[in-house]
């Protein structure tokens, strides 16, 4: 059953144990997706999972909708969980990026991904790797702009720029993919 | 701040991508609360993410489902219990402690003043015995004194003066009808060390024991009257007194 963002929304603001099913069913695999790169390791991944969502059940009497979408709200959540637990356990991020990011790749492919988002993946395709890089060290590893500037020894404000670049670019490239997908679902009414 | 100044810093997609700092967050929030446009932008970017968050999805195991629910059942049940046992008892506790508390100091002040009390009542009963044993004294004195002032006040009573070398003078307070007399040493020099005054009273021509003199009373000595005394006499005598006077050492000597 689908629930609208708002709906859920109101489930976890009256503490409705049911929120945490329903969010389950529709972030689960998006946020394990974050939490097995952060930790690279599938077990450690679902004691993170558990963790955040527990956090997520306490938390969700002050999660404020005017302040930023409900999955961004619980990626924070979710993503913190897993870099305290990578800092608690003396993990090291730096390293094996490439071989990690390789081993999930295969692990997604084996088990396959949405059908729906197969397309969006070709086409993030197109976003050039020196953006795709940051924003996936950030966004899927949890590393600062600091530790980025480090890690990929180029300035601070590089990281930055490209950061914002990145993220436009990255915008630039859904607005296509849904345009894309009317243009698809145009297509497929005038077949009929 | 302007909107096109926060929008060349950077913040939002900061802000979207988690790197913010608590400050900035709540700058952030700020300017998307003023501009509902740069809130709509904001949103978008976050939607974006999200999207590129699913792009990357990866299906957690079937049995994690699971995991997740009854680890977050298990801890709403603890709170439940944590809360329900908490929130009475710890009035009660609350008040178990304070009356604890309580019940110590009362103790500890009861148990203090009880020793303290037990410490006057110590130092006031040694006070009173010697205030008693004062008072016997002052009765004994005062005793003393009514007899000695009776005799001194009776009309029969004569003083009889000792004399001997030197000017050295003894009175001797002497009643005929009484069964003792008194002596009042007056300027008898003290005895030299191993000796001690004895007095003696003269009776047909013998000299008769009336005992030795305690020096150290200089109050009035009281002394047995001795009937048909012709003189009363002291001499200077070895120590614990003898039967027969030492006539070389008669130091004082009153005709009565």
């Amino acid at each position: 059953m689908k629930f609208a963002e708002s709906q859920i929304v109101e489930m976890l603001h009256q503490n409705d144990k049911q929120a945490i099913a329903v969010i389950y069913d529709h972030y689960a695999p998006a946020l394990y997706g974050v939490v097995v790169r952060i930790v690279q390791s599938e077990e450690i991944a679902q004691d993170v999972m558990q963790d955040a969502f527990v956090k997520i059940w306490k938390k969700g009497t002050t999660y404020d909708s005017t302040k930023g979408t409900l999955f961004t709200w619980l990626l924070n959540i979710t993503r913190n969980t897993a870099i305290d637990k990578i800092r608690s356990a003396g993990f090291r991020k730096s390293g094996e990026n490439q071989n990690i990011d390789n081993h999930v790749h295969n692990k997604v492919s084996s088990r396959g991904t949405n059908p729906d988002e197969i397309g969006v993946k070709e086409l993030l395709n197109n976003l050039d790797d020196k953006y795709r890089d940051i924003i996936d060290m950030i966004y899927f590893r949890g590393f600062t702009q600091k530790e980025v500037s480090e890690e990929l020894d180029i300035p601070l404000g590089t990281v930055k720029t490209r950061l914002r670049i990145g993220l436009r670019e990255l915008r630039g490239i859904f607005d296509v993919a849904s345009v894309g997908g009317v243009f698809l679902f145009f297509n497929s009414i005038s077949l009929l | 701040m302007t909107k096109e100044e926060f929008t060349k810093t950077g913040l939002c997609e900061q802000y979207v991508l988690g790197l913010t700092s608590p400050e900035e967050s709540e700058l952030v929030e700020q300017m998307l609360v003023k501009h509902p446009e740069l809130r709509k932008d904001c949103m978008k970017l976050e939607g974006c993410m999200e999207k590129y968050a699913r792009a990357h999805a990866i299906p957690p195991p079937a049995t994690l489902k699971e995991s997740v629910l009854s680890k977050v059942d298990k801890i709403a049940e603890m709170e439940r219990a944590a809360r329900n046992n908490i929130s009475v008892p710890k009035w009660i506790v609350y008040s178990a402690a304070a009356s604890l508390v309580g019940l110590l100091f009362f103790s500890f002040f009861a148990w203090d003043g009880k020793s303290k009390v037990e410490n006057e009542m110590a130092v006031l009963s040694t006070e009173f015995q010697q205030f008693q044993k004062d008072c016997e004294q002052i009765e004994n004195d005062k005793m003393i004194f009514a007899a000695q002032n009776s005799f001194l006040n009776d009309s029969k009573t004569t003083h009889i003066h000792l004399r001997g070398e030197d000017n050295t003078l003894v009175i001797a307070y002497w009643n005929e009808n009484r069964d003792k007399a008194y002596l009042k040493l007056e300027n008898l020099p003290p005895p030299p060390v191993g000796k001690t005054y004895q007095i003696w009273a003269d009776i047909d021509s013998k000299m008769v024991d009336m005992g030795v003199i305690n020096y150290e009373d200089k109050k009035m000595i009281s002394i047995p009257h001795m009937v048909n005394a012709a003189s009363l006499n002291i001499t200077l005598e070895q120590e614990g007194g003898s039967d027969h006077p030492d006539v070389s050492q008669l130091k004082v000597s009153g005709v009565i």
